[in-house]
């Protein structure tokens, strides 16, 4: 297998952690996915510094919003760039804390 | 959407070179050059006209140090000069590109002195209507 092919079972292990380049790979890449608009939580959340509106976290008020189905989870992310370099926190929330997931046109 | 735009600081300019390189590395208009000599060459040509062009970015209004795009530009002999517009994909299609399309050129007529495969097609019609012309050869000296 070459080097920088990964199998299913790393792939699905790397998800499994969170980590945010995968979690934006899932979430993020909107070509072929409905875009997701806003998730309305059962509680607020703080990522960052930066707490969500009420339970409601908007594209529009800046979160980056991924919506992992296969694992039941959402994922609010926002960047904050420090001298330069681009720092991305995130939250990752199961589908047990969230109300309903908002889609464009939808 | 709501966004401010405020000029770029010297130590934003991170932000700036990475996606436009990326960007552009992913076009046709670059299929046939080498990694190496193409982010080196480039790289070159975009540290150069970031000497002399203005950079504005939009972030959130509650913070910002959290970008949303960008605008590269300069005013030319006649027309504004659009070296690269990027906005990050979660907040594309929510009017930020307009807004600092427009705020770069005041609606007039310009000049793009780079495209990618996405501003010609999928945005075409955009480029169309506001009358952009893309002429590479405003870039000459910026090689120096």
């Amino acid at each position: 297998m070459p080097e920088d092919k990964k199998s299913a079972a790393e792939v699905h292990a790397e998800s499994l952690t969170g980590r945010a380049d995968a979690a934006l790979k899932r979430g993020y890449s909107t070509a072929a996915k409905p875009q997701v608009t806003h998730i309305v939580l059962t509680a607020p959340v703080t990522v960052g510094g930066k707490q969500t509106a009420g339970s409601t976290a908007r594209v529009t008020d800046g979160w980056m919003l991924g919506v992992d189905v296969p694992h039941g989870l959402v994922t609010l992310a926002r960047t904050v760039t420090v001298e330069g370099r681009e720092q991305l926190h995130e939250a990752v929330v199961p589908f047990s804390a969230v109300v309903s997931i908002h889609y464009a046109g939808s | 959407m709501r966004h401010v735009i405020r000029p770029a600081l010297p130590e934003h300019l991170g932000f700036v070179v990475k996606p436009w390189l990326q960007e552009l590395r992913r076009s046709s208009t670059t299929r046939y050059l080498t990694d190496r000599v193409f982010f080196q060459e480039h790289g070159h040509v975009v540290n150069n006209l970031l000497a002399t062009c203005r950079v504005d970015l939009a972030c959130d209004p509650d913070d910002e140090s959290h970008f949303y795009g960008f605008v590269a530009y300069a005013q030319g002999e006649h027309e504004c000069v659009v070296h690269w517009l990027y906005v990050k994909s979660a907040f594309r299609q929510l009017g930020i590109g307009r807004a600092l399309y427009e705020h770069a050129t005041h609606g007039a007529r310009a000049i793009a002195s780079h495209v990618n495969d996405f501003v010609m097609g999928p945005l075409r019609s955009t480029w169309e209507k506001y009358g952009l012309t893309y002429n590479p050869y405003v870039l000459r000296g910026a090689h120096a």
